[in-house]
């Protein structure tokens, strides 16, 4: 029975131990709270307003120096000593410093500046001079076309109207009395840059009509009048040669008059 | 006989003479088969869509002609002799349509428009009583168009 019991001692002990060596390990891991805790229960007769006093600083009585002003003191004091510093002590310490005594938010400054910001616009007073200024740049006006007082308007976001781009439109009617072979101007409007027949949902016609359109152009591209496909060399237009021509690879060039006079210039010398 | 359209696609550098050889050794094929010609047109240089490349070199412009006549319908087959014509680029026979040709078939309104925006711009706004009487020809036109 001695040999049991002492082994059943051994065993609560060892267990025992093992219970409580994680509640030591929090101990030493823990925050400044974990102090409070323990002095709360230290000192369980102390009345509730003592106690937050004596943790906290109240600010009517600064000179009583409370238990974090303490901590706060030691602290620094340990910091400047340079000794002992730990990741977790110098992030305390900053959170702990932040939070000092007579320290205000709202008198660092940094709200007038955040308000300047804020209603503060930078503008330019020579804009109105500059090549690039747009009172609108946010709408794109072209020249003829019409705009409304309302359209200037700033306070209200810009409405972009689609450009009218003056696109071949046709009639069923005026398909089946023209569509010929030999008509090529009128064809040529049914193919697209590639040389390829548009289909007839682009083109809004009946099917009857978009069948003999269809007939027509494959006609007429038997006959040499119509390209089968441009082969991305250029677009057919009505009237023009598709034999490559030197100014077919020339580069586009914007400023016309310039680039016109020097050339004419060229060629006269 | 049904009425056809000759369509003849020549070369760019062919003369009058010898476009007018072809065009006469057609019509006595024609008459052979006791046919007809009704029509001879010429459409000019036109520009291709493609070149089309023969044994001297690739064309990108042809002259366009166009015969009609009155033909029994196997004509077509003695017309195959044409493909050994080198003068040629290309040639067509179709049944004739109704169409209207020339200035009226190939230009339509643009044309037209085009003309007198052009006549517009040479007498300015001098003539007008001349405008008014174009803009009435034009109605009378569209008229028996629709009707």
């Amino acid at each position: 029975m001695k040999l049991i019991g002492s082994a059943l001692w051994r065993s609560n002990a060892t267990l025992s131990r093992q219970f409580q060596s994680p509640h030591g390990i929090r101990a030493f891991s823990t925050s400044p709270f974990s102090g409070a805790d323990n002095g709360q229960n230290m000192n369980s007769s102390e009345s509730i307003d003592d106690f937050e006093q004596r943790i906290f600083s109240d600010g009517n009585r600064p000179s009583m120096s409370s238990f974090y002003q303490k901590l706060d003191r030691a602290e620094k004091a340990h910091d400047r000593s340079g000794t002992g510093f730990s990741f977790t002590m110098g992030n305390r310490s900053g959170f702990m410093d932040g939070l000092d005594e007579n320290y205000n938010s709202l008198a660092d400054g940094m709200d007038y500046k955040l308000k300047k910001a804020a209603s503060y616009f930078e503008f330019d007073p020579d804009e109105v001079a500059k090549e690039d200024y747009a009172f609108r740049p946010d709408v794109n006006f072209l020249s003829g076309m019409n705009y409304d007082t309302k359209d200037l308007d700033l306070r209200k976001p810009g409405v972009r109207k689609p450009i009218k781009r003056n696109e071949f439109e046709t009639t069923t009617e005026e398909v089946l009395l023209k569509a010929d072979f030999r008509n090529v101007k009128f064809l040529a409007n049914f193919i697209t840059e590639a040389g390829i027949i548009i289909k007839r949902s682009k083109t809004g016609i009946s099917a009857k009509a978009q069948r003999k359109v269809a007939r027509e152009i494959k006609t007429a591209r038997a006959f040499g009048l119509m390209p089968f496909t441009t082969m991305g060399t250029k677009q057919f237009i009505y009237g023009t040669t598709m034999e490559d021509e030197d100014r077919d690879f020339e580069y586009q060039t914007y400023d016309h008059s310039f680039v016109n006079d020097d050339r004419g210039d060229a060629m006269e010398s | 006989m049904p009425l056809y359209d000759c369509m003849l696609l020549l070369k760019p550098n062919v003369t009058k003479e010898a476009l007018m050889d072809l065009a006469s050794r057609l019509g006595q094929h024609v008459y052979r088969r006791n046919g007809v010609l009704t029509d001879l047109k010429s459409f000019g240089t036109v520009q291709l869509g493609y070149g089309i490349k023969k044994l001297d070199g690739r064309y990108y412009q042809g002259q366009l002609m166009q015969m009609t006549m009155m033909t029994p319908p196997s004509f077509n087959s003695e017309l195959y002799y044409l493909n050994k014509e080198d003068r040629l680029l290309r040639w067509l026979l179709v049944k004739h349509r109704e169409m209207k040709f020339g200035m009226e078939f190939f230009g339509e309104d643009d044309a037209k428009s085009e003309l007198r925006s052009f006549r517009s711009n040479l007498y300015d706004d001098e003539n007008i009583e001349e405008d008014e009487d174009d803009d009435d020809d034009d109605d009378e036109q569209s008229g028996t168009k629709e009707g």
